[in-house]
This record gives C-alpha cells, structure tokens and sequence, in this order.
C-alpha cells in the first residue's frame, strides 16, 4: 500500500500578476490520508483546483498514476480517478438528490456499476436515501456536505480531493463527517484533504503539510506535527 | 492642457479641410461623419462607460428627425427651435426607456431597447395621418437656403466637436467620476453615495438627447425621411463604428466613424454589401479585438515604450 | 359563445407556435446565458430551406421538415463553435460581446440572403387543403397539423430535458458548471449541442408557416420580437415559462385582433409583456416551482 498515486512536483499557480502558490511539493500515496492546513488565503483552494485542472495558470508538474494529468482539461482527470468536492456550491441545487447523484456517475455506462455505486454511497449515507426525491438546495448544510461528498464518491475515485469540509458546520455535524471520511478512507480511497479546521484534519490525517502564503513551510506525520509549538501556537491556538 | 491636444487637432483638420476643399461630395462625407461621430460617441457613453446596451438608440435618431420635420411642417415652428424640442423628446423617452431597465440584466435591457426601437418603426408607418407611414416624409423645410453645403458641414463639426468637449468635461466633472465609479464596480460605488441608477439616468438622458438632436439636424439636411430610420440597421452601422474605434473611449468611436465612411465610400462597388461589412466587422472586433482600433493603437505605443 | 371558443382554438394554435419559438430561444439563455439575436434568421433559413426543398425538389413535406431540422441543428452548433466559444474563451464577461456578436450575425445573415436570393416573396399558398369541423368549431388540417407537430415538440423537449441523460447533462451544466465540469462533463459540448437544439426547434415552424410567413430575407423579424415577448414573459431561461408565455401571448393576440384592432397586435403583445414585467418581474415562469436551469434576475 505505498504506491504514490499523486505527486504534485514545483507547483507554481498565478492569477494573472498574483502568485498564489509558490514550488509547491506534495505526494499522496494509495490508500493514505494527506491534510494540507492553512490560514485563509494561504492558498489552499488554488492547490485542490490546480491538481483538478479547474486552476489553468501553472507551472510545474502533477501526476497521477504516474501520467501527466497537468494541462489535462477537468473532465478528462476526472475520468481518471480524482474527484473533488468543492467546499461551497458543490452541487446542482435545483436538481434532486438523485439526479445529483446521477450526474456523478453520468460518465459510466455499465448499468451493473451505477446501481452498485447507489448502493454503495446509500449505505454510507442512509439519510441520503430517505431524501432521494428532495431538491439538493432544500436540504441542511450537512446533508448538503454529505451529498457533495456522496456525489463525488460516485464516482468510485481512488483519491478524493476535499476542500474544507467542515465549513460552516455545527461541531457536532463536523465530527459526523470526519466519522464518513474514516470509513470512506477505509475501503481504499485516499484522501488529500485542506482545512482551517486544523484540530479536526491533523486528527484523522497520516500526513500534513503546513501552508503560508502560498509556500509549504512544514510538513511531516499528523502526529508529530499536532504537538509542533508552531502549528500549536498559529493554528490550534494554544 | 495635454488633455485637450487631441481636441484641438481634431477640430483643426475638420475645419481647415472644410474651408480648404470644395468638391460637394467630400464636403457630404465630412457632414455624414459629424452625424455618426456623434451617434457613435454617444452610443459609446453608454455601451462603453456604463454598460448599459441601447439597441434602439436609432429609434431617439429617429424620434429627433420626425419630431423636428413634423413640427416645421405642420406647425411652422422656426427651424433650430423644432431640432431642439426633437431633441428633449428623444431625451425625455430615453430617460422613461432606461426606468424600467434599471431593475433587469444586460440581455432583457438589450431586449427591451430593441423591442422599443420596432414599437417606434411601427408606430411611424401606421400612423399615416401624421408620417405619411410608409412613404415617409419629403419636402422636409431645409436647414439652410442654396446648394452650398458647407454651412451645414460648420455647423454639424460645431455640434461634433461641442458633442466631444462635453464629454470630455463631464468625465472630469464628478458626474463623470461617478460613471467611471459606477462602471468599475457598480456595487461599491453604491456604498460610497453615489446612485447608480440616477447615473445611469442622467446619462441615458443625454446620450438620447444628442441623438435626437442630431436626428433633426439630419432630416433638415437630406430632406426626406422614412420608417426605415427607427430600424436597426442604424444602430448597427453606429454600433460598428463606435466597436471598431474601441469601446470606452472618446476618440476611438470618432475614428471607427471616420474609417467606415470614407472607407465605405472609398468601395462604393461593394454598395450592396455595405450592411453585410458592418455586420462583419461588428463579429471579428468583438472575436479578435474587442478593445477596437484604440486598443490596436495602444498595443503599438506599449511596443515603441519599451 | 361558439366564435369565442373559435377564437380561443385558433389562439392555441398560434400560442403552440409562440412555445415552439419561444422554448428554443429560451433554452440558450437557460443553459449559457446568451441571447442569440440571429435566431431569427434560423427561422428565415429554415423558410428557404423549406421553399426549396418543398417547392422546387418537390420532397415530401415530412422530409422536408426532417431535413430543416438536421440542417439548422448543424447551423446552429457550427455557429456556436465558430463565433461563440471564441468569445467566451476571451472575456471573462462575455455576454455583451455575445449580444453583438449575434446581432452582427443577424444583419450578415439578412444581407447574404437578400444578395444570394433577392428580395423576393418565396412562398407557397398551402400544403393542405381541406378542413376539420368538431361540432361548430372549424380548423384548417394545416393548422391541425402545426397544432400536432408543435405540440409534439415541446413534449419531446420537455422530455428530453426531464428524462435523458443528456437532459440531465445539460440541467447540470445550466445550474453549476464547475460541478458539471469535475463531474465528467465538457460543458462546451453540452453549449454546442443546445445550440444546434435551438436552431432545430426554430427550424419546426420555419417549415410548418411556409404558407403563412414566406421566405425573405427579412422574414425573421417576427419571430425573433415573439421569442423576445416569450422569454420575457416566461421568464429568461424558463423552459416551462416559455411554454406558457406562448400560449398566453397567442391567444391574447387573437382576442386583441379580434375585439380591438388588427393592427394593434402586435402592440398588444408588447403592451402584455410590459404588464407582466412590472407586476411579475422574473416572469410568468415564477409560478413554476422548480426551475430546471438555474434561477436568475430578468
Ligand atoms: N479568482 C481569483 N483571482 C485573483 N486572486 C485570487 C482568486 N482566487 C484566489 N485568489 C488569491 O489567491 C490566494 C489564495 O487563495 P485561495 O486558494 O482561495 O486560498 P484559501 O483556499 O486557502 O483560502 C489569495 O491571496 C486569494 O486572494
Ligand atoms: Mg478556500
């Protein structure tokens, strides 16, 4: 299980004059869960975009499975395997639950596959079942989250890119999708996960890079990085 | 003063070629370029300063033209008088067509301008107690007695270049801070007091005014005028000039005026594809150079700075 | 009572063409939020289209419409390709320069006809004699026929957008295009496509009115000032809106026609439009619970 499946090799992103992430280093091996914390505006969204070929204006290289995925357009990379789950407006509100869903496996053709990837995400996600016919935008901001990462899982991705998902969350509800992400991860789906929620992400992450400014100015094992004075004093504020 | 250099250039080369040539039909040309001058200028006011798309502005042309020629005709109103009041009524409709506007996005302004602009087509040509519909209006009382035209072509590069001076002072004024606030971010100018819709008012007011009044300044000149002069295809022939010489500038909208109409009539064989030009040119600037020849023009200086 | 309910059929009828014109101008701004202003000259194409092949190939008229249908869905996407998507591939903000860009095409459309084929009426006096009488209503089998086939249409559209895949693929694209996007979809191939369908769908009563609205070069004006009126009414983007817009509109024109003048028509159409504007600003569509492309201002 050590196979890297992501390297993200000397990223740098622009927009436009503004260089929003500087040589940018960052592997995520099969089956692993990888955090990348920072402050807002440390750049965090420009990565998840620029990996999924959303974010354009880049240098440098990103593979996965070991093939070029840089100047690949979105859909194609997704089609590949990654799928992303945007922090906001992650879904098609008007559209209901199901027909979200559906969009998610709208690049399958099997028959035998879609049902399966149903019945896999309803499991996970009873709830999601019990609100099948709802429109998306009428549901809480949990259920929300947890249709958006349902969507993505659709797609039976091997890496789940996840951008902040504990925003705008009740605590309780936070944990609930910290619970998902561990048993998602469980059944071999690696995750490269960014957060300000630092506590929550350490917590179920094996590997974390520390982001400033666009620059990654640590990383190393969750655990270690988790009793770090510096990530301590910055971030978790203690 | 160096803002004024390209003002007092311009007036000189229209006024000195007015008084140097004598050959009737350059003289014409230099009246028809005073005429969409303005009209892409104050087209310009509007698309490129403010964002807000007229594609009925022919439609306030024609109202100044018919308001003007009816007025003399039927009431023996003294002539500059009928060509301002035509004026004021295209301005007074201009200013209750953007009301409604105001509260919609681009497409339904552009919508409810166009659909406007056909109201006032039809209007003209089934109201033929008072326009004669169809056939349009002839035996309009002329601006001015004898075949010379140079006086008009004064008196239209005066209106030109009034038409350009008062742009370019109500830029500076705060009006024209508040339109450049407003078309920079229309949401934060809102927080710093000023009223986008009341801009956008005001602004309408006078760019429909100019038409109007350039409308009576045209049907007093060539004498006859039909339905056809509400139509879009005049807004698109104003629309070409003011894209080709560059959106949201003063001079631009001039020079695509200056390059249409001498170049149109520099290949008058290509007479029935006149309209079909414009409309071509009108997609390849928006495709390839929105910014217009100004913006072409902008790239050459850059190239010589450095 | 019986002259009502005559009125009242014949409004249906021209209110099912209305949704057809409607529906395929509104879809557009629904899925890409643009306006296409050439839209009609796709109508005016598809009339000499059908001129030709009706009058001097002499196919059959079901072919006739076929073939418009296959030949305006290809112009549509190639115009989408050609002049759209290099537009919206420049600017950020696109939709003014679309709206020019398409009203350029619309005089360039309009000239090359009136140059290629002059100015000339091209039209033929019917393709269907006869008529149908129910009790004491009576209807032409032509107009029974642009009843049927209009009606046809805007079902298969509602059904194509409601329960295909890509139905689904375009209401996607419509409500969240970066969810679209790193959902598998290429969004762009979904614009061209929904271009092509517009033109197809204008290219049904393009055909269809050949006795009523001959072919000429300025013959688009009409429709293109209907699917204005339609849109507006239905609300921008609204499918179902469209659909009610147009039966609304086409009836409220016969009775104008019929009680008031028939030269104030088409005032009337714009006087409703304004109406419902000020009362109802995003539309009639806004009594529609569920928009399938994304809600937006008018
Ligand atoms: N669309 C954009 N245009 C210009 N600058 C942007 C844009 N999006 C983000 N930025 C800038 O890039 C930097 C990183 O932003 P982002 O990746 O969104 O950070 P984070 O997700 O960590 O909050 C910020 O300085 C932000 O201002
Ligand atoms: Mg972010």
């Amino acid at each position: 299980m050590d196979k890297l499946i992501l390297n993200v090799d000397h990223l740098t992103a622009y927009y436009d004059d503004l260089i929003a992430l500087k040589d940018i280093s960052i592997t995520v091996k099969e089956g692993e869960i990888v955090a990348v914390i920072g402050a807002n505006g440390s750049g965090k969204t420009t990565l998840l975009r620029s990996i999924i070929g959303l974010h354009t204006q880049k240098d440098g290289s990103i593979t996965f499975n070991n093939e070029l995925i840089k100047d690949l357009p979105s859909y194609k990379i997704v089609s590949m395997g990654i799928a992303y789950v945007m922090s906001e407006q992650a879904l098609f509100p008007e559209l209901t639950v199901e027909q979200n869903l559906r969009v998610g496996v709208i690049t399958i053709n099997k028959k035998e596959e879609i049902k399966k990837a149903f019945e896999n995400v309803y499991s996970l996600f009873p709830i999601l079942y019990q609100r099948k016919n709802q429109i998306a935008q009428s549901l809480s901001g949990g259920e929300q989250k947890m249709l958006a990462i349902a969507k993505a899982l659709m797609m039976n991705p091997s890496l789940l890119l996840l951008d902040e998902p504990s925003l705008g969350l009740a605590p309780v509800i936070v944990s609930k999708v910290m619970e998902k992400l561990l048993e998602i991860n469980k059944e071999g789906v690696a995750l490269l996960l960014v957060d300000q929620n630092v506590q929550q992400a350490l917590r179920i992450s094996k590997h974390a890079y520390v982001l400033e400014n666009g620059k990654i100015v640590k990383h190393g094992e969750s655990s270690s990085l988790i009793n770090d004075p510096l990530v301590k004093k910055a971030y978790l504020g203690r | 003063m160096r803002d004024y250099s390209n003002f007092i250039i311009i007036s000189i080369i229209f006024l000195l070629s007015l008084f140097i040539i004598n050959n009737p039909y350059f003289i014409h040309l230099i009246i028809l370029s005073g005429i969409f001058g303005i009209l892409a200028i104050y087209w310009n006011l509007l698309d490129g300063y403010l964002g807000l798309i007229n594609f009925g502005y022919a439609a306030f042309f024609g109202v100044g033209a018919y308001t003007s020629a009816i007025l003399s005709m039927k009431l023996n109103i003294t002539l500059p008088l009928s060509i301002f009041i035509g004026g004021i009524l295209a301005g007074i409709i201009g200013i209750l067509v953007i009301i409604p506007c105001l509260r919609m996005v681009t497409f339904s302004t552009a919508i409810v301008t166009l659909a406007f602009g056909e109201i006032m087509r039809i209007i003209a040509s089934s109201w033929t107690s008072l326009t004669k519909g169809e056939m349009g209006l002839w035996g309009i009382p002329p601006l001015f007695e004898g075949a010379n035209k140079k006086p008009y072509g004064l008196v239209i590069i005066l209106l030109l270049l009034l038409g350009i001076l008062g742009i370019q002072i109500i830029l500076k004024t705060p009006f024209g801070l508040a339109i450049k606030a407003v078309r920079d971010d229309e949401i934060s100018s809102g927080v710093l007091g000023i009223y986008p819709s009341r801009i956008k008012i005001i602004a309408s007011g006078i760019s429909c005014f100019m038409a109007g009044i350039v409308g009576g300044f045209y049907a007093h000149y060539i004498l006859t005028i039909t339905p056809a002069i509400f139509g879009i295809a005049y807004t698109i022939q104003i629309m070409a000039m003011s894209l080709l010489g560059g959106k949201g500038t003063i001079y631009g909208p001039l020079m695509g005026t200056l390059v249409l109409i001498f170049l149109g009539e520099g290949t008058r064989f290509l007479e029935d594809y006149r309209t079909l030009i414009y409309g071509a040119i009108i997609i390849l600037i928006v495709m390839l150079f929105p910014q217009g020849l100004a913006g072409i023009y902008q790239k050459f200086q850059n190239i010589f700075k450095r | 009572m019986e002259v009502f309910l005559q009125q009242v059929l014949n409004g249906i009828t021209i209110g099912a063409v209305y949704s057809v014109i409607g529906v395929g101008f509104t879809l557009i701004f629904g899925i890409m939020r643009i306006l296409n202003f050439a839209y009609g000259e796709f109508f005016m194409i598809a009339t000499y289209i059908a001129f030709f092949a009706y009058k001097d190939f002499g196919i059959p008229l079901i072919f006739v419409l076929i073939i418009a249908m296959i030949l305006l869905f290809c112009f549509g996407a190639i115009t989408e390709k050609l002049i759209i998507l290099p537009i919206r591939k420049k600017a950020k903000d696109w939709s003014a320069g679309v709206i020019m860009a398409t009203l350029g095409l619309q005089v360039v459309l309009q000239s090359l006809a009136l140059i290629l084929g002059g100015g000339t009426f091209r039209g033929i006096a019917s393709y269907l004699m006869g008529s149908l009488m129910i009790g004491p209503l009576i209807i032409s089998y032509e107009r029974l026929l642009i009843l049927t086939i209009s009606i046809f249409m805007l079902i298969a559209t509602l059904l194509l957008i409601n329960h295909t895949k890509l139905g689904l693929m375009m209401q996607a694209v419509a409500q969240n295009k970066e969810a679209a996007i790193v959902s598998g979809i290429n969004p762009n191939k979904i614009y061209t496509i929904s271009f092509g369908l517009s033109g197809l769908l204008v290219a049904v009563p393009g055909v269809l009115l050949m006795p009523i609205l001959y072919a000429y070069p300025t013959v688009g004006q009409l429709p293109i000032m209907k699917a204005f009126a339609v849109t507006l009414l239905g609300g921008m983007g609204n499918i179902e809106g469209a659909i009610i817009g147009g039966f609304v509109l086409g009836i409220a024109e016969i009775f104008a026609s019929a009680y008031i003048s028939t030269l104030m028509k088409d005032g009337i159409a714009f006087a409703i439009m304004i109406l419902v504007l000020i009362f109802y600003p995003s539309g009639l569509g806004q009594f529609i619970k569920r928009y399938k492309f994304s809600r937006s201002k008018i």
